[in-house]
């Protein structure tokens, strides 16, 4: 009877068979935040003939090292959602194949990072401050004009910001006090970031966490009316009642950092062709189309209309903070490493 | 019947059988006796086939057992700690045997009812074995080990861990009970009263030879060596300082002897007291008296400090200690130092 | 003849003797190979000799800091840990009521419980969506979730306690209860009364449990990780946390694999304290022990109503919170749509599996590791049960050594070593039964080996004697003597793989996630059905474990096992 017992067990282990692909799935490496609209992608499916799988794994860092470290056996076909705080990385680590998608042609080159084509461009968005509208006029409170200003009183216990080692907006938004203070000088970016900390600055993991639980305006019971966003966030906060949103976003010169998303086939997929239509697919208008409304995200592809909010409530700074993918890449952990050693302990 | 045939075994650079030869008649019991050490357990285990000899052989029924495995040689083994199976009851323990036979349940259960009612256990079938006395597992280990009819029984030390007075009333049952099955058997153990009463033949071994083999009135009235002798607790030995044909030499004077002789023994079942100046007559100095119902034993001192110990009937006078005495040994051995031939 | 004995078990064939090589083979793979990869990173991380790291973690205030919190955060729980334990032992030990033994047995239950699924509990109970606020904010008419306790070091702290509690309470009731009663009765006849008894006579007495048990509560609490990561908050990182920071987060291999050294390191030193303080609490059991009696004036009724109190309060409350949390509502009804929700994989959810089939992932894992680790372990308890072999003192604690190395480290010793053929695992999902067999492999051998060696020798050679093969003395004696002990290796290994969070965070791919891991996705996703499904998850996990917990203790009260 004992026998039976542990025969039982040995045939589990040996029931136990790795989940493999079918050729006829498209996996689909992302970020926790990507969306779609099912009806573009079904439609996507119907027309490629493969079913498409979403595979999210966190942040786009843990995205980028996770599949750096199962290259050998890559965990999808496409990876959508590396940016240019983290495209060095994954370039550097060979993740991908290069392809030239015919719709790359519409793009404006100042998306185009990468001359071997390895990754394409699919959206952007300038990570800025977002503010409850109706929390400051009720206080009288004026906007933050600088990054430097958030280091007054006034605005005391008000921000909440993303960790930048597992957040990716947050990650872009230290790169923005990067590029205002710089790293040296009587005023560094570090000096800023003790001075935030002194005003009681809070950090969240991600930018869910801070958007929607700490963020007064973000539907949850949160207590701080200034976050770490989108520029494109806004448009999310319509009032159903009053057709404006409730926040807004500063998007003043050097006060956002701008993001540029790609996708990339990734090297080992057994599906290359499917993964190069999905690529045009990302790129074509339909997608371009959906994008904003699921992603907070601006499109790449000119020929795609944005909708109305977004074209009422949505702003692009003139200025944004950008910087060399290769600067990033050269000082990202150890600018990650300096903020959490002065921010957090 | 079993032969075994100059059996040589060492653990490592120590040898333990140094050439054992021994043979077992139908229906024999043979005691290997020894101090601990001597090798006589092992012996049984080579004969179990728990150890392989070095060299020698084993016989058993007129061939060769000593590549039949363990379990194929159809003998019974009963260990000195008994080594009942703790998850099985009585029942199941002593039907252990039966079932590697595959005996049919049928047949099974009366021959386990037998075998129990042989050594008187007799409802004891569900007993949980953890739960038994010393004796009461004595008797489960006996029965276990009689219940596959074995062509030949080993016991090692099957009452060693029993107390004394256990020990005098279960060896006697032990014997009837193998008489009554009409076994062989080779019982092994270090007490020589357990040997007298159980053995048809006893072995006495040492460091790994057998120094005597006979019955054991062969053996205690007529020990061959210093050893078996002082195994026995025959203790009134004599060097021997020189010897000249028939008359050997000793501190205590001259004394007639058959044989070669490294030491004599001058067995205390045959001393009386004598006359100082009868000749042969040895004189000393009483050591110690110890009264002992229907006796007294009595320890002189002669001369060179060699004590000699024997019993004297109850209705003699008492001597006290320091009184000085003669007395005549009436049977002189002669003693080897080591295993004679 | 005892030297003849073991040279003559059950003849070994060369099969058979290959096979006691399967578990070193293992241990070398699966652990050694790993550890060494580390080492090589470390210490070499472009293939020269470069101990930058090294001197990075020493010149570095940030590295000496983190050093610093996980050394006193475990110091602080161990010392609340002992403080709540010792007048909880004093009650255990002293007093007689109902229900004792029962409590006693069902304070070990946390032990058996995943971090993961404490955490959510702890959550359920006094997070800012808890029953506690949002019953306070109910009753008070409150806007804000009044007990903040999230990220901070007190939830960190009441979470180890919580965890270790029973741990000591055990150690120190045990060696208590077993000590000399005179000796306290003669102080108490010399004059000795009150705090002076405590301090004079009581605490030295005790020392040695305290320490050994103290000891423990430290290396527990040191590798901290699950509790840090999901109560504590970026502001809090224990080494263990900070290791799978650089390694998940900053990439920076050479970082992680350094300060992995720095704990190995400093655990074997604590874990070599331990089995001295141990070896010296089995060396001073007396069998005199204690009388307990009833309580009997009110003083001491209120003692022992207090110690049950918090013994309840702080082991039940929380995972009686948790299930009911994961049946309420947002509008706080009674609902079981969460666990409905956990058969659902809608493509906008974070995992890519529906959370069901993790479920699915984690029994499978458990299965495979059971089976691997009995065999494994039976094996090994074998090699461990030979008397003949100097060896064997010299494997005993080799076999030891996965307990003390932390999880996470192991996870990443898996990343970086098993990346290459013919060990070309890192991308597949068979490397979680491999590490939750390291991990569970201990238990299994620890929970056969007395069982074997209660085997004496003379028992298989009676049965070789009765006619049984050499595989019938194993089928029909070794197997049912073990057996109770390998099904508590069983259970014990199917335990700790359902639960292992730290190594399969790591090495687990999204698309075969286990129970812990999705719990922890869910968690850090907004939303009240992502809770309410990781909620649900983590009552089902509790469950199992619960479960295990329950038959192992049955078992055990037939005295098998060495925990």
């Amino acid at each position: 009877m004992r026998f039976r017992f542990l025969l039982v067990f040995v045939l589990f282990a040996l029931g136990f068979v790795p989940v493999l692909a079918q050729d006829d799935t498209l996996t689909l490496v992302t970020h926790d935040s990507f969306n779609v609209s099912e009806d573009v992608l079904a439609q996507f499916e119907q027309e490629a003939g493969v079913k498409v799988e979403i595979l999210r794994s966190g942040d786009a860092g843990t995205m980028v090292n996770q599949s750096i470290l199962s290259r050998e056996n890559p965990l999808g076909d496409v990876m959508f959602g590396v940016d240019n705080t983290f495209l060095g990385r994954a370039l550097a680590e060979d993740l991908f194949i290069p392809y030239e998608s015919p719709l790359l042609e519409d793009v404006p080159d100042e998306f185009k990072l990468d001359e071997q084509n390895r990754v394409t461009p699919v959206d952007y968005g300038d990570v800025c401050l977002n503010y409850d509208i109706a929390y400051f006029e009720d206080n009288d409170l004026p906007l933050p004009e600088s990054l430097h200003d958030l280091t007054k009183p006034d605005y005391r216990d008000l921000l909440v910001v993303e960790n930048p080692a597992t957040s990716s907006p947050g990650l872009a938004f230290l790169l923005a006090t990067i590029v205002q203070f710089g790293t040296d000088g009587d005023y560094t970016w570090l000096d800023f970031w003790r001075d935030l900390v002194a005003n009681d600055v809070y950090v969240s993991d991600d930018w869910s966490d801070a958007y929607f639980n700490q963020f007064t305006a973000g539907g949850g019971d949160g207590t701080r009316p200034l976050v770490v966003s989108y520029a494109s966030s806004p448009p999310f906060t319509v009032d159903e009642d009053t057709g404006q949103p409730t926040t807004a976003s500063i998007v003043a010169d050097g006060m956002c950092f701008r993001q540029i998303e790609f996708v990339g086939i990734l090297n080992g997929t057994d599906n290359l062709e499917a993964a190069q239509q999905f690529v045009d697919f990302l790129l074509g208008v339909p997608f371009q189309e959906d994008l904003p409304l699921q992603m907070f995200v601006f499109p790449v592809n000119p020929e795609a209309e944005l909708p109305q909010d977004f074209q009422q409530f949505g702003a692009v700074p003139e200025k944004p903070a950008t910087m060399d993918i290769d600067d990033i890449n050269a000082h990202r952990e150890e600018w990650i490493q300096a903020w959490t050693e002065t921010v957090l302990r | 019947m079993l032969e075994v045939r100059d059996v040589r075994v060492s653990f490592g650079d120590t040898p333990v059988l140094r050439g054992v030869s021994l043979e077992v008649a139908q229906g024999e019991i043979v005691c290997l006796l020894g101090p601990s050490g001597c090798g006589k357990t092992t012996l049984l285990r080579v004969i179990a086939g728990l150890e392989q000899p070095q060299s020698g052989d084993v016989w058993f029924d007129g061939q060769s057992v000593l590549n039949v495995p363990i379990h194929r040689r159809g003998f019974g083994l009963m260990f000195q700690d008994f080594a009942l199976f703790p998850h099985m009851n009585v029942a199941q323990n002593v039907a252990f045997g039966l079932k590697m036979l595959r005996v049919p349940p049928a047949e099974r259960d009366r021959r386990v009812r037998d075998a129990l009612e042989l050594v008187g256990l007799q409802g004891f079938e569900q007993r949980d074995v953890a739960r038994l006395s010393g004796g009461e597992r004595q008797r489960v280990a006996l029965a276990r080990s009689l219940a596959p009819n074995p062509r030949l029984l080993m016991l090692d030390e099957p009452l060693g861990s029993l107390d004394a007075a256990l020990r005098e009333r279960l060896v006697v049952e032990l014997r009837e009970i193998i008489r009554r099955v009409g076994l062989t058997a080779v019982y092994v153990t270090h007490d020589q009263h357990e040997a007298f009463a159980i053995a048809d033949r006893m072995a006495v071994m040492n460091a790994g030879v057998i120094e005597q083999i006979g019955t054991p009135q062969a053996v205690y009235t007529r020990p061959v060596s210093t050893f078996v002798a002082r195994f026995l607790g025959l203790n009134n030995i004599v060097p021997v300082l020189r010897q000249q044909d028939d008359t050997a030499q000793t501190a205590l004077g001259n004394f007639h002897v058959s044989a070669p002789a490294d030491a004599l023994l001058l067995h205390p079942d045959g001393i009386e007291l004598s006359d100082p100046n009868a000749p042969g007559a040895i004189a000393g100095s009483v050591e110690e008296c110890v009264y002992l119902g229907d006796s007294y034993r009595l320890q002189l001192r002669a001369a060179d400090g060699i004590s000699l110990m024997f019993k004297l009937p109850a209705v003699n006078h008492l001597p006290h200690v320091g009184d000085l005495l003669a007395v005549q040994p009436a049977r002189v051995l002669p003693l080897a130092n080591g295993r004679l031939g | 003849m005892d030297s003849g004995v073991d040279r003559n078990r059950p003849a070994l064939g060369g099969l058979w003797r290959g096979l006691l090589l399967a578990p070193l083979v293992f241990l070398a793979l699966f652990f050694f190979y790993p550890l060494l990869s580390i080492f090589a990173v470390s210490l070499a991380p472009d293939g020269q000799l470069n101990l930058g790291s090294f001197v990075e973690i020493v010149t570095s205030a940030y590295y000496r800091e983190t050093l610093w919190f996980t050394l006193w955060q475990a110091a602080l729980s161990t010392l609340l840990t002992l403080a709540l334990a010792l007048p909880g032992a004093y009650v255990f030990v002293r007093y007689r009521f109902p229900g004792k033994s029962l409590l006693l047995a069902l304070a070990t239950l946390p032990f058996v419980l995943p971090t993961v699924v404490v955490a959510t509990a702890f959550s359920a109970l006094i997070g800012p969506r808890g029953l506690l606020n949002t019953g306070l904010m109910a009753l008070f008419d409150l806007d804000a979730p009044p007990v903040q306790l999230e990220r901070t070091l007190a939830i960190i702290l009441i979470v180890h306690v919580f965890y270790n509690y029973a741990v000591a309470l055990r150690m120190i009731t045990s060696f208590w209860a077993n000590q000399n009663p005179r000796m306290e009765e003669a102080a108490r006849v010399l004059g000795a009364h009150g705090w002076r008894l405590w301090r004079d006579i009581r605490l030295p007495l005790l020392r040695p449990a305290i320490l050994a048990a103290g000891v423990l509560v430290f290396i527990f609490t040191f590798t901290s990780f699950g509790v840090v990561l999901i109560l504590g908050g970026p502001r809090f990182a224990t080494l263990e946390v900070e290791i799978y920071r650089q390694a998940a987060n900053l990439f920076n291999l050479p970082m992680a694999a350094s300060l992995s050294i720095v704990q190995i390191g400093l655990m074997f030193l604590t874990m070599t304290v331990y089995t001295r303080l141990q070896r010296r609490i089995a060396a001073d059991v007396v069998s005199a022990g204690y009388v307990a009696r009833r309580p009997r004036n009110l003083r001491e009724r209120a003692l022992v109503l207090a110690n049950l109190a918090l013994l309840v309060v702080l082991l039940f409350a929380p995972l009686l919170a948790l299930v009911l949390r994961s049946f309420m509502a947002v509008g706080a009804g009674f609902t079981t749509q969460y666990y409905r929700l956990l058969a659902d994989n809608p493509r906008q959810s974070v995992l890519f599996v529906p959370p069901l089939q993790a479920i699915g992932n984690s029994l499978t894992f458990a299965l495979a590791t059971t089976a691997l680790a009995l065999v494994l372990g039976l094996i090994t308890a074998y090699l461990l049960s030979r008397r003949d072999t100097g060896l064997v003192r010299w494997l005993d604690p080799l076999f030891m050594l996965p307990l003390a190395t932390s999880a996470v480290t192991l996870g990443f010793g898996y990343i970086i070593a098993l990346d290459e053929p013919p060990l070309n695992l890192r991308a597949s999902p068979v490397l979680i039964p491999l590490a939750h067999t390291l991990v569970a492999l201990p238990f299994v051998v620890r929970s056969v080996l007395p069982a074997l060696r209660s085997i004496t020798p003379s028992i298989q050679e009676a049965a070789r004697v009765l006619g049984a093969s050499a595989w019938q003395v194993w089928r029909w004696i070794d197997l049912p003597l073990i057996s109770r002990g390998l099904i508590v290796g069983a259970i014990f290994a199917f335990t700790v793989s359902m639960g292992e969070f730290g190594a399969s965070l790591f090495i687990a791919r999204p698309d075969t996630p286990t129970m812990p891991v999705v719990i922890f996705r869910l968690l850090g996703q907004p939303g009240a059905a992502n809770y309410g499904q990781a909620l649900a998850m983590s009552t089902l996990l509790m469950a199992v474990s619960a479960a295990g917990f329950v038959l192992i203790e049955r078992l055990r009260a037939f005295g098998m096992g060495e925990f």
